[in-house]
């Protein structure tokens, strides 16, 4: 994100005088800034707008929350990954078709929680309950976790509290390639940098503001040989006339220009949405066909691919994995015992379920 | 203002300025104007010379469809501006009547007509309203109110905002052949209808004409012209197979197997239609438990054939492209 696309920000009244305010309006120097007392005059001023989703990703917000770190809700009957997420940022400069964002934050601007040492205090303590196994927090839940990054350092801010704390490991999931603040400083072990890849036609088509997949991969490939671990979400697959063909060119991609010892873990999971979303995005994204296509409303409520392709997507890009050997790298995101059981079974060839389904965990 | 009895030929009923709202005096409502006429007078304004009804249409017609010839009105001071006419009319209805969507995006059009500003019919009318207060509610309403044809169907089957926008993203000809199509059907067979054309449209490339000539529908729309009910569920499912191949595939296939099966008349098969589980159920009905050995031994006499294999490798069975 570059400051010409930000129009305003607001500052609430609460943080005026927050450091990180400062540091935040020096880098945005010349835009107009306005102080309020309450956010809902910037939520009033959205709905006055056509399209109040694009203009809220041109509105900067910088507040204060309670409390950052929660559970990732995960979906009811979904096998879980004991994902937990850091919420700092909430919404996203990016602007991806199927982003559940999009219906989920009601006019919520671009908005930064500036009270570190809320956050602080609250991951200390996070960090002082005892955990048996490995712990992943994310920051890439209600943004991405690197596209505001130049103008928050959330990433260097965050690192910092992970150094030495083995037992958690920090994710941040971007689609953009800016990580040169992350070269700047030393990498650890338990900070990973993950990317949501797909193939280009669809980054071309519904992924607004990212990243190329060559961009992608390179800055993934600059970070591994800077000494950092990766990951990637294949999130969402999309099923469409070629994609066998155009996903297998990505992980072929992927694996030349990174070896699979640099990789820590890859999600796949396939499109999926409530049923709140569907308007908004023919609303916002009229020529697009992606969620025009076949899909069941599932035990969650959300609408899927049916199962069947759903196992067929899955074990397709199962087996490119397994053809690089990288098979135990990968997880199902938010989906049935059924489909993992499915997905398992040939991925895995039959081996044992002890550690499943995330083996690193153990 | 001035209560007075006038005679109906006196009021301008082709001036429709203050008229929002789209009910239509029913029998129930004739009876009673039969046996005690308009008893609660009706609202009027001077306008040009002439006398010009706010409020009361459903009065008024009844009163003329009953044959009456005068009936009570109110008289509105006439400086009164029509924005403050009509917000009279509005919010006296408001009190105690259910407004449709129609009558909504009819309303919202006269209040922006009368120059209520773009701000105000957001924050305040549309919240009134009780629809979502944004710009693009507003638009989607504007537009509504300029659907003529459109707009009785949409009162009388009182479809929601996420129909009508739906409707209005088709080309105008193709909202004349939708309203030719489902005019008869429930509201939720007209949304169903809108969403499962649109999508097809969408996936497909075509245009709805294109999509309503192909074989399988354009052999249903025959029908329709002869017996529409039926042939709405006709068309409906014909939809919902093109819509959902793959499921409807599977399914076919899965209903197919069970069919063959020679099941005791106690027990049921059935699975989750979405497919979603690959499992099959059983139910079984009986009330002692020599019938429920006899039944089991039946179900176990069954396993013999092939058929439950190849019942449940269909349902987990995987999709080659």
């Amino acid at each position: 994100m570059n400051q010409a696309e930000i129009n305003k920000v607001f500052i609430d009244r609460k943080v005026e005088k927050d450091p990180l305010v400062s540091r935040i309006m020096n880098k945005l120097a010349g835009l107009p800034a306005e102080v309020i007392d309450e956010s809902e005059m910037i939520r009033q001023k959205l709905r006055l707008t056509l399209d109040p989703v694009g203009e809220s990703k041109r509105l900067l917000f910088l507040t204060e929350q309670k409390s950052f770190v929660r559970p990732c809700p995960c979906t009811p009957g979904c096998v879980g990954c004991h994902y937990w997420t850091i919420d700092l940022d909430i919404n996203c400069p990016l602007d991806c078709s199927y982003c559940l964002l999009q219906s989920y934050l009601e006019e919520q601007p671009l908005t930064i929680s500036v009270n570190r040492d809320a956050l602080k205090q609250e991951l200390v303590s996070f960090f002082e309950q005892e955990r048996s196994q490995l712990l992943r927090i994310g920051t890439g839940e209600l943004s991405d976790s690197l596209a505001l990054d130049e103008i928050t350092e959330d990433s260097l801010f965050l690192i910092e509290l992970f150094r030495a704390r083995r037992n958690f490991c920090l994710e941040m999931k971007t689609k953009t390639a800016r990580i040169d603040s992350l070269l700047k400083i030393k990498p650890e072990p338990n900070v990973i940098l993950a990317w949501s890849l797909n193939t280009e036609r669809m980054i071309e088509s519904e992924e607004r503001g990212a990243a190329s997949l060559d961009e992608r991969l390179t800055a993934a490939a600059k970070a591994v040989s800077y000494g950092y671990q990766v990951a990637f979400h294949f999130d969402p697959i999309i099923h469409y006339p070629g994609w066998q063909g155009e996903y297998q060119r990505v992980i072929e991609k992927l694996f030349r220009k990174i070896s699979k010892e640099g990789i820590a873990w890859v999600s796949l999971g396939s499109l999926r949405f409530p049923p709140d979303l569907i308007k908004v995005v023919r609303r916002r994204f009229p020529g697009g066909v992606i969620f025009e296509h076949e899909f069941v409303r599932s035990w969650d409520g959300k609408f899927r691919y049916p199962r069947p392709l759903r196992v067929k997507l899955y074990k397709e890009l199962g087996r490119i994995f397994f053809d690089f050997g990288a098979e135990e790298k990968l997880y199902l995101c938010m989906e049935s015992t059924e489909v993992w059981r499915a997905f398992l079974e040939k991925i895995k060839r039959g081996r044992p379920l002890s550690t499943f389904p995330f083996p690193w965990l153990t | 203002m001035i209560l007075r009895k006038i005679q109906i030929d006196e009021i301008n009923l082709e001036d429709r300025r203050f008229r929002f709202t789209c009910g239509q005096p029913d029998e129930k409502f004739l009876r009673s104007i039969k046996e005690i006429s308009v008893v609660e007078p009706v609202k009027i304004i001077k306008r040009e010379a002439s006398l010009v009804l706010v409020s009361g249409w459903k009065r008024v017609e009844g009163a003329i469809s009953c044959g009456l010839e005068e009936l009570p009105v109110l008289e509105i001071p006439e400086n009164l501006s029509d924005l403050e006419t009509f917000a009279l009319a509005f919010f006296e209805n408001y009190s105690h009547h259910q407004f449709s969507l129609a009558e909504k995006s009819l309303a919202v059009r006269r209040f922006s007509d009368f120059g209520l500003g773009q701000t105000e019919l957001i924050s305040r009318i549309l919240r009134i309203l009780e629809l979502p207060p944004t710009r693009h509610t507003l638009e989607v309403l504007l537009d509504l109110s300029r659907q003529g044809k459109a707009l009785p169907i949409i009162h009388l089957k009182d479809w929601k905002l996420i129909t009508a926008e739906l409707f209005l993203s088709f080309p105008e000809e193709e909202r004349f052949l939708l309203l030719s199509l489902f005019s008869d059907l429930s509201q939720n067979k007209q949304k169903e209808m809108i969403e499962l054309f649109y999508s097809l449209k969408k996936r497909k490339g075509k245009n709805l004409k294109a999509i309503v000539e192909e074989p399988a529908i354009a052999s249903c729309l025959e029908i329709f012209k002869k017996n529409k009910p039926e042939a709405a569920d006709k068309l409906l499912s014909i939809l919902r197979k093109e819509v959902s191949p793959l499921v409807h595939r599977l399914c076919e296939e899965i209903d197919r197997e069970i069919r063959q099966f020679k099941l005791p008349n106690n027990v049921r098969l059935d699975y989750d239609r979405t497919l979603e589980k690959s499992n099959l159920t059983l139910e079984v009905m009986v009330s002692s438990q020599e019938e429920l050995r006899e039944t089991v031994t039946e179900i176990l006499n069954s396993l013999a054939d092939g058929n439950w294999q190849r019942l449940f490798e269909l349902l987990q069975q995987e999709i080659e492209e």
